[in-house]
């Protein structure tokens, strides 16, 4: 995991410190507000950064932090520590909302469901949290920098564009199928790149 | 929501589109129902899950600002949460709860998530009024020459050619605060509408219980009947003036966007009165639909309203009328210029608007490049 973001704030209950994203959702999830205080604290820099990254404005991120970090709270009873870390949830929770902001502010995109679930609710036991202390966003970047060029741009439309593959196809004026294929073949090699994952090799 | 029935290869080729957030609504519900209900373990989407952790790991942290955590922990004292309804798991010792503890076997449950919390701010009275503005002896047809004049005697006529974008910066900070002020107000409209839903719950539970004994008069259940009936009028008010600010929100939002763009055709509206601070943008992105937004708008009589007029050579086209929120807020959009509007000006007119201007420029704007022919 990379290092906590942004200091911890004096009303921060003393001794939550040491307690791990997963124990503080546990606590947050039978009402403990000191427990969400402090995973606001510790993740708060890279939700604002992730939000900043895909809204490109500091007021609308603002309120994507906002309603995700609340969607944190709501659903805490809803986390399972087995399927991701909780870093990796809160994060999911982020994107998804502010992929939802900017698809708000462009009329003509069928919204997403109000109610679509961040992804890694449906994964395996969190792969990232094991490799990510040997990672760095250097590394990532420069991983994400070896991607072919037509990869990259997919990838990029998709996660920090908020573009769907059908737009990502009209965008690149490429068919649809190869747009899947771009996103697909491109995160599996990123997959291979940083050494994450189950399975060995990409399937060609 | 129409769902349609996916096979495992097909779930697995959109894995990654998932994991990005990529796919459109029902396609992604297909492949999350897909997920639920089959056999097979779909490995990929752990994979394509990690690597996604990967993408977020290499932006870049920015702290929040110290506001947007009061105001969230704010939020978070009035947000009532998902219960934990699957078992009964005794409250006990937060600090003591093994980790082991979180993970419950509940697929399904894990598969919802929060609503979005609104976010919107709180609607603005349009009918407070009050400040008339008398009529200037300025004429209309001189309109166009009056935008310069009017400029150059303020002395930022060159200054404001040369400083489009850093005006047009400015104005931007400038709204996106009234509109962060306006977003504030919102939360306590939604912890209002929150409150008033979880009374609503609790008198109809009064009213279950009353049902059921035997003795209840009729009085009785008409007098919680009736308590209903008026909180959910007074649900379905906020959730209507949620919804319109909503709509006046999204719409600055893209406003602020377009003016942001390099290449949209941008115009500094400034008063016409020197002592008067009114200040804002229009904007005419290089494709879609144009915007004017004003600041520091003084308020009209109930009897009138803004409105704004496209100026080609001299001759006046309406743009449409403007209501003034809160800050003097004001804001229209969809707006398609006709070609070859240079100016854009604004003025009192009588409720509902008018086909010819009657009053004198309030505010006017020179556009840097006159808009072009569109098809």
């Amino acid at each position: 995991m990379s290092e906590p973001n942004g200091g911890s704030l004096p009303s921060t209950p003393a001794g939550s410190a040491s307690r791990s994203d997963e124990e503080l959702l546990s606590a947050a999830a039978h009402g403990d507000e000191g427990s969400i205080a402090h995973l606001f604290d510790r993740h708060q820099g890279s939700m604002y950064g992730l939000a900043l990254r895909i809204t490109n404005d500091p007021m609308l991120a603002q309120d994507v932090v906002q309603e995700a970090f609340l969607g944190v709270w709501r659903n805490a009873s809803r986390f399972e520590a087995s399927k991701a870390s909780g870093r990796t949830w809160i994060m999911s929770i982020t994107h998804h909302r502010a992929i939802d902001a900017i698809r708000r502010r462009r009329p003509t995109v069928a919204l997403p469901e109000p109610e679509m679930p961040p992804p890694t609710a449906l994964t395996m036991p969190d792969l990232w949290e094991e490799v990510s202390g040997r990672l760095d966003a250097g590394a990532i970047r420069s991983a994400l920098a070896r991607l072919s060029a037509v990869q990259r741009q997919a990838i990029e439309l998709a996660y920090f564009g908020g573009l769907t593959q059908q737009e990502i196809a009209e965008r690149t004026r490429a068919p649809l199928g190869t747009v899947k294929s771009r996103v697909r073949l491109g995160l599996l090699a990123l997959r291979d790149e940083l050494g994450l994952g189950t399975q060995a090799e990409a399937p060609s | 929501m129409a769902a349609y029935p996916l096979d495992c290869a097909t779930v697995d080729e959109l894995a990654g589109l998932f994991v990005l957030d990529a796919l459109q609504a029902d396609e992604a519900l297909a492949v999350r129902e897909h997920l639920t209900t089959c056999d097979r373990a779909h490995e990929e989407f752990a994979d394509m899950a990690a690597v996604t952790g990967a993408l977020f790991e290499s932006v870049q942290p920015v702290d929040a600002p110290p506001a947007l955590r009061d105001r969230l922990m704010a939020a978070v004292a009035v947000t009532d949460q998902v219960p934990d309804d699957v078992a009964v798991v005794p409250r006990r010792d937060v600090q003591h709860r093994a980790r082991a503890d979180t993970a419950r076997p509940r697929a399904g449950d894990s598969l919802v998530v929060a609503e979005p919390v609104s976010s919107v701010a709180q609607p603005v009275s349009l009918d407070a009024a009050r400040r008339r503005r008398g009529p200037a002896p300025m004429v209309w047809m001189g309109l166009a020459a009056a935008a310069v004049i009017v400029i150059a005697a303020l002395g930022v006529w060159n200054v404001a050619l040369q400083r489009q974008v850093s005006d047009a910066h400015g104005q931007v900070a400038s709204l996106q605060q009234a509109v962060t002020t306006a977003q504030q107000q919102a939360v306590d409209a939604d912890a209002q509408l929150t409150s008033l839903q979880g009374r609503i719950t609790q008198t109809e539970a009064q009213l279950t219980a009353a049902l059921q004994r035997a003795d209840t008069s009729d009085a009785q259940v008409a007098s919680l009947q009736g308590k209903i009936d008026q909180m959910q009028v007074l649900v379905a008010s906020y959730q209507q003036q949620i919804a319109t600010a909503d709509d006046r929100v999204a719409l600055i939002g893209q406003a602020i966007a377009a003016a942001t763009a390099p290449t949209s055709n941008v115009a500094t509206l400034a008063s016409t009165s020197p002592g008067d601070s009114a200040a804002g943008m229009a904007i005419f992105p290089a494709s879609g639909p144009g915007y004017i937004m004003m600041e520091g708008l003084p308020e009209v009589a109930a009897d009138q309203t803004y409105q704004a007029w496209y100026l080609a050579g001299g001759v006046p086209t309406s743009a449409g009328v403007m209501s003034v929120g809160p800050h003097g807020l004001a804001i229209v959009g969809g707006l398609q210029p006709i070609s070859g509007t240079d100016t854009i000006a604004l003025t009192v007119e009588p409720a509902g608007g008018v086909d010819q201007p009657t009053g004198s420029p309030v505010v006017v704007g020179k556009l840097p490049s006159a808009v072009a022919l569109r098809l």
